[in-house]
């Protein structure tokens, strides 16, 4: 099942390929007929309004600061005729933003999305219809390494003793990081295979963010953390904690760090994050996206932004990158494949699985269900069943109004789906008015037009929100 | 070391108290009010967007706005909270058992001044504790692990269990609702995607603020609109004093210290915030009420615990945040990359190395507070003035902007959908008797319980004693039995009191 699916995955990213060559080929095709100077104008393409960033995550995570120092490069620089604006598409570990944009922005040159190696693990697990290569790929701007760290006062000191400990006892040793699926704990497997223990046996702690993994790691509640190098910084500085590995092939700068190669373990492993483009965008317009990243990773603001937060300039553009998201892909889709998390299987340890809870839920529902009808019926035989039982202390709701408003408000959702707010939402506030038994129609179709107006220029126009 | 604190302390507001940066600070307010009050909309979104046109202003008139939004935000969800009965954020739903009550009996501006208040008392306690106490309290919070986080969760389930009013049965079954509906959606711990039925705009889960659209906003307008709530008086927002009386005031003193304390605790352990410290402080004034049965038909102290609790909180998800870099919530989430963007690694070393702008930080939450009570409080008459406009007007506004601001939190239609169909449940559950808070409670605590659980076993590996060989963990189940039992015991004696008399 999953073979049939990674082969899918690495056919189609070949597919797509194959299909810009053609499309690069004719392209090269047409303009040497035009003379070079023309097919410059004609080519170069410029934005006319603003270019929007999205970040398929919520607020506060990596692929969120790398958008926003990347949208402070170009503001700063004055890098791009439109400005770069930031909105966060949060959800299912970034399939969600990578399906709008694949689906919804298909064509639309003003769309950018972050990217990178975070996607690929949730893009198996979750079974996506798309996959990176499904996008256009602009630029990978930075690698952040994985680091492993453990409190001060951990017994370990050293990286041997740690894997000592871990050896021993796998399913007894705590990992802590970020949620499943993500570079913390793919990175764990790799780890593991590169022991030569069994991945399945890895005690993963999945946490909510690397803030609360940091927070258990300090507190001694697991054994070992692993998170992005940079993440630790302000903790190791501070002697909290110690960095015992790193997963660079050589020390990051400034820092003592023994890496796991130096350490005789082969194991190399880069958290990218990158930009992509809506698919179907022309080739002029990648070229306008490529120059201004290009541009922008010259800038001294990500320049210093690199070195702050501890990420290794890792640009990479053209067939190369392409070529790079195809491997890497693959090496993550048989890792995953090998611990049989993929395709919504799940990992093999955990101490509790993952439907106690949801069948303790179902439990308590049908049980309380059940109570609840035993009272009411103990309370009609008590009432020798002539008075109605009184539900509820407040008014009785009318169910004819009640059909009425659900309503007005099915065709309010079918009118927002396709027509738009500005024109569905004046008549269904004038609806729902004249529900209520208000027959002042010229108040209300004004007050319906100008609230209409108002949340238009509020929200797409002071929060940047855009509305359907 | 009190002296040096001062002098900080004062150094912070000659760096913080310009005009440029009070200025700076009054937007904020404004802004923060403004989405605390749309529905959707709430402080971590209105940072983010806000971010980028801070890059060229000097940092503490970015923090001083910040902290503006944030506590602004946290007030602004009780005003629609109290005058539509509809939260604007999902920290405010408690706001609505006693604020909303006020309001139909006309007291709507007394309503809103408390709010004001709890909320200044709230922020400024906490931001007083954030500075003397931090460090310390930072250590604390380290000791709380998986296993002392569970028994936390069940402690305050218990403690919030009676919140919704009505009979037990119907509470706990809407309360496993809230913890069914909360499980939907990607499991953390494995990938596995559950109760989803297939559905990618389930993957993400339903989260608490599409479930405060849904629950309460959506399912207030379908109530209204068929009928179901009271007529309000013509001139309900009026009637009244806006201020409290002398005895209103004692009694909402006492609330807001234990909503204070209670709601800094909250915010500072990471994960929880401002919902759950809400909840818990209701939960809490009316375990330690006389007159426990009046909850949720307009006292002053209802409203006082939640709105003191949830700005508190705000201020305490600030310790971890200041003190190791760690935040506990989206907004500080959303602060912390602000910080990296000025050159700020908030963490131990954050104030050896930039003290100064610590202090000014520090000063400038203090500012945001004052600037809150200051811009508000004079609006209060109008804000209740909201409500003698047409209600079919009012309450179509309600549902357009709950439309909206489920749509606004990643774009999608599915988000509305999920909304609309909480809307439908919350009609039905009312329809028949039960009480809807509890499957927000449910929402909130559920996937923290389930978590904190599963986390706790695979630590141990397996071996369900952790949760007695813990100290802290034992000392939380032991409470947790104590408000179990107490009840009962208490209850079994006013009986055998009440035999004895009859027996005389």
């Amino acid at each position: 099942m999953f073979l049939l699916f990674g082969e899918d995955m690495i056919g189609t990213c070949f597919k797509s390929i194959s299909t810009f060559t053609v499309c690069v080929g004719v392209a090269i095709l047409g303009t040497s007929l035009i003379s070079a100077a023309q097919a410059q104008s004609e080519n170069a393409w410029q934005p006319e309004k603003s270019i929007t960033l999205i970040v398929p995550s919520n607020p506060g995570g990596g692929w969120d600061q790398t958008a926003r120092f990347m949208q402070r490069a170009i503001g700063a620089n004055n890098l791009s005729p439109a400005s770069v604006e930031v909105i966060n598409r949060g959800g299912a570990g970034g399939t969600i933003g990578l399906t709008e944009l694949v689906e919804r922005f298909a064509t639309d040159p003003y769309k950018l999305m972050m990217s990178g190696f975070g996607m690929t693990g949730s893009i198996l697990m979750h079974s996506s219809k798309h996959n990176i290569m499904s996008t256009t790929p602009i630029a990978r701007l930075t690698s952040e390494y994985q680091a492993i760290a453990v409190p001060a006062n951990s017994p370990y000191y050293s990286l041997d003793e740690l894997l000592t400990a871990f050896k021993a006892d796998p399913a007894g040793f705590s990992w802590g990081g970020g949620s499943a699926g993500g570079s913390d704990h793919i990175f764990a497997y790799l780890l593991a295979e590169a022991l030569g223990i069994e991945a399945t046996k890895v005690n993963y702690v999945a946490f909510t963010g690397g803030g609360e993994a940091s927070a258990a790691l300090l507190g001694g509640q697991v054994d070992a953390g692993i998170s992005g190098f940079g993440e630790w910084g302000g903790l190791a500085d501070s002697g909290r904690i110690r960095l015992l590995a790193v997963s660079s092939d050589a020390r990051m700068a400034n820092d003592d760090t023994p890496t796991f190669r130096e350490l005789g373990i082969d194991l190399l492993f880069a958290n990218w994050r990158a930009i992509v483009a809506a698919p179907g965008i022309t080739r002029a317009q990648k070229e306008f996206y490529v120059e201004l990243l290009r541009e922008a990773r010259a800038t001294q603001e990500w320049q210093e932004t690199l070195k702050r937060n501890n990420w290794t300039d890792s640009f990479l553009v053209g067939e190369e990158f392409d070529n790079f998201i195809i491997a890497d892909s693959a090496r993550t889709a048989r890792t995953l494949k090998r611990v049989g998390m993929s395709g919504d299987k799940g990992t093999s340890w955990a101490a509790v699985g993952p439907y106690l809870f949801p069948n303790i839920a179902i439990a308590g529902l049908v049980i309380f269900a059940g109570i609840i009808f035993w009272q009411s019926r103990q309370q009609q035989t008590a009432m020798s069943g002539s008075a109605p039982i009184i539900v509820s202390d407040e008014k009785r709701p009318d169910l004819k109004a009640f059909g009425q408003t659900a309503a007005v408000i099915f065709v309010y959702i079918l009118g927002l789906n396709f027509i738009g707010f500005i024109f569905v939402t004046p008549p269904v506030i004038l609806a729902l008015s004249y529900l209520l038994g208000s027959r002042a129609y010229a108040r209300d179709i004004v007050v319906g037009i100008s609230v209409t107006a108002l949340i238009f220029i509020i929200f797409e126009h002071l929060l940047n929100v855009d509305i359907p | 070391m009190s002296e040096s604190l001062l002098t900080n302390l004062a150094n912070g507001f000659s760096i913080a108290a310009t005009p440029e940066n009070l200025l700076f600070g009054v937007v904020g307010v404004v802004l923060g009010t403004a989405v605390g009050v749309l529905p959707g909309l709430g402080p971590a979104v209105a940072i983010s967007l806000l971010l980028p046109l801070t890059f060229g202003l000097d940092p503490i008139a970015a923090f001083i706005m910040f902290g503006g939004i944030y506590y602004g935000a946290m007030f602004g969800g009780a005003t629609t909270a109290i005058l539509v009965n509809t939260p604007g954020c999902s920290s405010s739903a408690v706001t609505t058992f006693d604020g909303h009550p006020l309001a139909k009996q006309g007291r709507a501006g007394t309503a809103l001044s408390t709010a004001i208040m709890s909320s200044f008392v709230g922020g400024t306690f906490a931001t007083l504790a954030l500075m003397l106490l931090a460090p310390t309290l930072v250590e604390l919070s380290l000791l709380f692990g998986p296993p002392e986080y569970f028994a936390l969760m069940l402690l305050a389930l218990v403690l919030v269990s009676t919140v919704g009013g009505a009979s037990l049965s119907k509470s706990v079954f809407a309360t496993f609702l809230g913890f069914a509906i909360s499980l939907i959606g990607i499991d953390m711990q494995t990938g596995v995607s559950r109760m989803t039925f297939d559905i990618p705009e389930l993957y993400s889960g339903i989260n608490v603020v599409l479930a405060g659209i849904g629950l309460f906003a959506v399912g207030e307008v379908l109530w209204v609109m068929s009928g179901g709530g009271a007529e309000p008086d013509e001139n309900a927002g009026v009637r009244g004093s806006l201020f409290l009386t002398l005895s209103e005031l004692k009694t909402s003193a006492m609330a807001w210290f234990r909503g204070t304390v209670l709601g800094f605790f909250a915010g500072i352990l990471p994960g929880s915030g401002g919902t759950l410290a809400a909840f818990m402080a209701y939960g809490v004034e009316k375990r330690v009420s006389k007159t426990p049965e009046k909850f949720g038909t307009g006292l002053i102290e209802g409203v006082a615990a939640p709105e003191s609790a949830n700005n508190a909180a705000a201020g305490g998800s600030m310790v971890p945040l200041l003190a190791l870099g760690i935040p506990g919530s989206a907004t500080t989430a959303v602060m912390l990359v602000a910080f990296q963007i000025y050159g700020l690694q908030p963490g131990p070393l954050l104030f050896e190395n930039s003290g100064n702008l610590v202090w000014g930080l520090i000063a400038s939450l203090y500012i945001a507070n004052v600037l809150l009570v200051l811009l508000n409080l004079p609006l209060v008459g109008l804000w209740a003035r909201l409500l003698t406009l047409p209600q079919g007007l009012l309450y179509a506004c309600v549902l357009v902007f709950s439309s909206l601001g489920a749509y606004s939190l990643k774009g999608s239609m599915g988000d509305v959908f999920i909304v609309y169909v909480l809307g439908l449940m919350a009609f039905a559950l009312r329809r028949f008797g039960f009480p809807v808070a509890p499957v927000l409670l449910g929402i909130v605590l559920g996937p923290l319980i389930e978590q904190e659980f599963r986390r706790a076993m695979s630590i141990s590996g397996g071996d369900i004693t952790i949760f007695v060989t813990r100290p802290i963990a034992l000392t939380l189940f032991g409470i947790i039995a104590l408000s179990l039992i107490a009840p009962l015991v208490s209850k079994s004696r006013n009986m055998s009191r009440l035999g004895n008399l009859q027996g005389d």
